[in-house]
């Protein structure tokens, strides 16, 4: 009794794995400080509009100097957090 | 900011319910959760060249950066949502995006009827509703939705202007 049997040659979990597709995926430090930069001047725009919306509209002024700090604090840790853990990584290659 | 009379008092501000606030920002738990999850399966994928978890940790940061940013900006067009009611008249302030504010003014002996609807499970096990307040004349009808204790603001608003009708002597 024969069966036809068809094998194919394409490894389908070959193709699914990136591996395949970037082996070695390197970023270069140009654009990864680019992108620091347009972030960091997304948050430069996003800051003075709110600023600017506290301060003019806002009734309370407990209100508006708590979410300031709590704002500010929590953007700057988050800021330096990616400088340093890109310098690290930068470093590393 | 808000300008009043010398002689007016403040007696209530109310803004939208905090579920609103909630709901319009509960995407933001995916910048929480969606990056560790990447992370881990771009481990077992992907061949990045150096100090992985240095990447990871500046990609993150980075991504939890945009998600603070929105937040606020969400929280702040919540809360510059206000509702006021001094003893001579009702404010609404309402900001629609960053550079749209409507401001509508009516003074209490204007007005002729407050609706209140608590529509929902939630709505009603949480009390909050829509407030429509109807006034003499052309000016349209204030809706107010999504605000808390909707019935309570209705009976306050009602009270003042009760005070101020038989100060008339109405």
């Amino acid at each position: 009794m024969t069966s036809l049997q068809y094998k194919s040659d394409l490894n389908f979990n070959r193709v699914l794995s990136l591996d395949s597709v970037s082996p070695w995926l390197v970023i270069k430090p140009e654009y990864a400080w680019l992108a620091v930069f347009i972030l960091g001047l997304f948050f430069a725009i996003a800051s003075l509009v709110l600023s600017y919306h506290w301060n003019r509209f806002m009734i309370e002024k407990v209100v508006l100097a708590k979410a300031s700090l709590i704002y500010f604090l929590v953007s700057v840790v988050l800021i330096v957090a990616m400088i340093i853990s890109l310098t690290i990584y930068l470093n590393s290659l | 900011m808000l300008d009043l009379d010398p002689s007016e008092k403040l007696v209530l501000k109310v803004r939208r319910h905090k579920l609103v606030l909630f709901f319009q920002s509960f995407f933001l738990t995916l910048f929480v959760i969606v990056p560790p999850l990447l992370f881990w399966v771009s481990q077992q994928n992907l061949a990045i060249r150096g100090n992985n978890l240095a990447l990871f940790a500046s990609l993150y940061s980075a991504i939890l950066l945009i998600g603070w940013i929105t937040f606020f900006i969400i929280w702040t067009n919540y809360y510059l949502d206000v509702l006021i009611v001094t003893d001579k008249k009702v404010i609404f302030m309402e900001q629609k995006g960053f550079f749209k504010r409507e401001i509508a003014t009516l003074r209490l002996d204007r007005i002729q009827d407050i609706t209140v609807t608590v529509t929902g499970i939630i709505a009603t096990f949480l009390d909050y509703g829509t407030l429509r307040i109807q006034s003499a004349g052309e000016t349209p009808e204030f809706v107010i939705a999504s605000i808390p204790k909707p019935i309570k603001v209705k009976a306050i608003i009602y009270e003042l202007q009760g005070k101020i009708l038989s100060g008339h002597g109405f």
